[in-house]
């Protein structure tokens, strides 16, 4: 084949890449422009709120610490919110994401939990504590109960991913040995994905203190409630002080579970 | 190209590469070898510039003196990988044009703007590797031996003064390997490149090569004209400690 051609063949690879592109960012602009509009975005609007916006920060100072002790308690409560309900989501997790890796259940099996998870996780946590709100009543119970239910979805799907994506030769070895269904599972496929699933499981549950903060607004729990509870009040400065713990706590958690992930990894 | 007192050491590690001189002229075919872990990886890559822990020297022969930063010797030293290293997703052509990369200004990589007579040079090395019927494929549908041929129109590309090749015939099977390294011949035949191969197959290492280094636990224990290496000479690098 003479240069000619060759280029010939690479021109007509680069209209083609053209075309596709071109037609990317014309599916592009036709979503983001009539999608802009319904979400009533306008720049104009959110410059005017700058002032607003800088109103409601100076309302927040200077911050009342005295508070700190009621403050301290709704930390922890959250905080144990969170633990639980990742622990609990971890042990379903583990259980439907087995059931759900295709490599390690049979079809059926592997399909049937697999919808379980996606039905469980496509629930948000905050509809999620308004249901158990109504079943248990008001408090941290409710708000656990819904971390470990969205939870067990995120984790049991992460899980059997990571459990998909063992080494199936290395399985296979294990079985070769006459291994049943446990023993592969117990000395083939645990001590491969163990790292990862401990890394998911810990920053799940960083994820977790994250959501267990804002389930106080509907009334399952945690330094959420104080926050409505005050803002409701025109208290701001006393929001200010819940506010700041919320972020110290996530920062400490993200810091501890970074740490903690670096470990096992 | 000359190295001059190249040395590697890895802390927490017993290995250790130590080279005093080595030199490689223009069309030379030089194969380097040694049993696993005898240093033969890291030597090329040390020239190359690729591990940060090298000390010593790198430079040009014919400018008689200056020693290259590890900017020039990346640039200036093409490295053909055992595992060939293509971007998978994409294209033969996109892979070759790659090779350009080091000498072009930073606005045009960004925005993918390549010289026309960059993507014809581009053009010309896959039709030398005869790599025409397969320009606009993804790489990761080529066979093996099609992929380490991208990898040397890749260097080519580079128009690099040395050619470093890390085991090209390793991951292949014995009948592409040998048309792999007949292409990687007559590559650096034709832009009068130095060529330095690491191999495990002493009989293709006297085949393909002029020159050959004997390496064990990081030092060069001889190097020799191909026809002068006999059966004591291979014994000298392969042979298991004595208890």
């Amino acid at each position: 084949m003479s240069t000619d051609q060759a280029w010939g063949r690479v021109a007509a690879w680069q209209r083609r890449r053209l075309a596709v592109r071109v037609f990317a960012a014309a599916v592009f602009i036709g979503l983001m422009v009539p999608a802009w509009r319904v979400s009533e975005a306008s720049v104009r609007t959110l410059v005017d709120g700058i002032p607003l916006a800088a109103d409601f920060v100076r309302r927040l100072f200077p911050a009342d610490f005295t508070i700190a002790g009621e403050m301290a308690r709704a930390c922890g409560e959250t905080a144990a919110i969170a633990f639980v309900g990742t622990v609990i989501s971890i042990v379903f997790a583990l259980g439907l994401g087995l059931l759900a890796a295709s490599n390690l259940a049979p079809m059926p099996v592997a399909a049937a939990a697999k919808a379980v998870l996606s039905f469980t996780r496509s629930i948000p946590v905050i509809i999620l504590a308004l249901l158990f709100v109504s079943a248990v009543g008001l408090g941290p119970f409710p708000g656990m109960l819904a971390i470990a239910f969205h939870g067990t979805g995120m984790l049991g799907k992460l899980y059997a991913d990571e459990f998909e994506s063992v080494d199936g030769r290395i399985l296979e070895a294990v079985r070769g040995t006459g291994a049943g269904w446990i023993g592969v599972v117990r000395y083939g496929l645990l001590p491969q994905a163990l790292p990862q699933l401990l890394s998911l499981s810990l920053f799940r549950f960083e994820m977790n203190v994250r959501e267990a903060t804002v389930l106080g607004l509907v009334g399952a729990g945690g330094i959420g409630y104080y926050i409505q509870l005050y803002a409701r009040a025109f208290q701001y400065e006393k929001v200010a002080t819940m506010v700041a713990a919320v972020i110290l706590m996530v920062l400490a958690m993200d810091a501890i579970t970074h740490w903690s992930r670096r470990r096992v990894l | 190209m000359r190295v001059r007192d190249l040395q590697v050491r890895y802390p927490g590690s017993e290995f250790s590469l130590e080279v005093e001189s080595l030199t490689v002229r223009r069309g030379e075919r030089i194969a380097i070898l040694g049993a696993s872990g005898s240093g033969k990886t890291t030597l090329l890559r040390a020239v190359k510039g690729l591990v940060p822990e090298a000390k010593g020297e790198v430079a040009l022969l014919r400018a008689s003196g200056p020693v290259l930063s590890r900017d020039e010797r990346l640039r200036s030293i093409a490295l053909i990988y055992q595992q060939f290293n293509l971007v998978g997703r994409s294209t033969v052509y996109e892979n070759i044009l790659a090779g350009c990369l080091g000498r072009l200004p930073s606005w045009r990589v960004a925005l993918g703007l390549f010289p026309r007579h960059e993507r014809e040079a581009a053009i010309r090395a896959a039709l030398e590797m005869g790599l025409e019927e397969q320009l606009v494929m993804r790489a990761d549908r080529l066979s093996g031996g099609q992929q380490q041929r991208v990898a040397i129109a890749r260097a080519i590309m580079q128009r690099a003064a040395l050619l470093l090749a890390d085991e090209p015939m390793a991951s292949l099977d014995p009948e592409t390997g040998a048309q792999v390294m007949d292409a990687l011949l007559g590559a650096a035949a034709l832009h009068g490149q130095g060529l330095l191969i690491s191999l495990h197959d002493p009989e293709a290492a006297c085949a393909y090569a002029n020159r050959i280094l004997g390496m064990r636990e990081g030092r060069i224990l001889f190097d020799l004209p191909s026809s002068e290496i006999g059966p004591d000479h291979l014994a000298s690098i392969y042979r298991k400690e004595e208890a």
